[in-house]
């Protein structure tokens, strides 16, 4: 019961956005290893994993400003933006396939992988469906 | 080692930290707040995603990998393949 108020207290700490987004599971996950570890040593390296993880935390919300952990602001002039580098990153892979560089072909593909799930998360939040180029 | 436990299925928090102690062999033990601070990184690069499972509640949020996340986990994995050949490769060399 005293642990659990210390890890809630300690989640405290934590940006508003984290604790929105992650502060419940935590605390059921914590719940979870308590029940079955025993002895100080685990809570202490909780405490102090927790104490890291907020100033971890802190120091992104404070590089990252509006865009820390934002999810759909400025979601239509992003997803018009990820198109645009889709389609950059796929001329680029063409160039480097047709000159046999499938090094760097592999690493467009691989951008292109990830700004094509960027595009369908962003799309999806405004109800609409991805057409990758 | 979380792309790898999600790999074989979606997973929640805790049963991401049992998992990666099972493959580690226990000599890995994520604490809740490493986990969950890598957690939303991979979330940031869109490498795993939330999802709702049907039995799952508000503070039991399930994980999954993405395409681009298993895209990264198998280049890593050949990266790892190709240093352990060429590391062999090496000690075989020294031996003989």
């Amino acid at each position: 019961m005293v642990l659990r108020r210390v890890f809630q207290l300690l989640l405290c700490l934590y940006p508003t956005e984290y604790r929105r987004l992650f502060a419940a599971e935590m605390l059921a996950v914590l719940e979870e290893r308590a029940g079955e570890r025993r002895g100080n040593r685990w809570a202490l390296a909780e405490i102090a994993a927790l104490l890291a993880g907020a100033g971890a935390e802190w120091a992104s919300r404070l590089r990252d400003g509006d865009d820390y952990l934002s999810n759909d602001s400025e979601a239509a002039d992003d997803a018009v933006e990820t198109r645009k580098l889709i389609q950059l990153t796929v001329n680029c892979m063409d160039y480097a396939i047709a000159h046999h560089d499938f090094v760097r072909a592999r690493f467009y593909s691989a951008v292109h992988d990830k700004l094509g799930e960027k595009l369908r998360r962003l799309l999806e939040t405004r109800g609409e469906h991805t057409e990758m180029p | 080692m979380i792309l790898m436990s999600l790999a074989e299925k979606p997973r929640h928090g805790y049963a991401l930290i049992k998992d990666i102690e099972a493959l580690s062999k226990g000599r890995v033990t994520l604490s809740t707040g490493t986990l969950y601070g890598a957690l939303r990184r991979l979330l940031d690069d869109a490498w795993i995603e939330r999802f709702e499972q049907d039995d799952s509640s508000r503070d039991k949020q399930a994980y999954r990998l993405t395409a681009v996340g298993r895209r990264q986990l198998q280049w890593e994995l050949n990266r790892m393949q190709h240093l352990t050949r060429a590391g062999m490769a090496r000690v075989r060399g020294s031996e003989a």
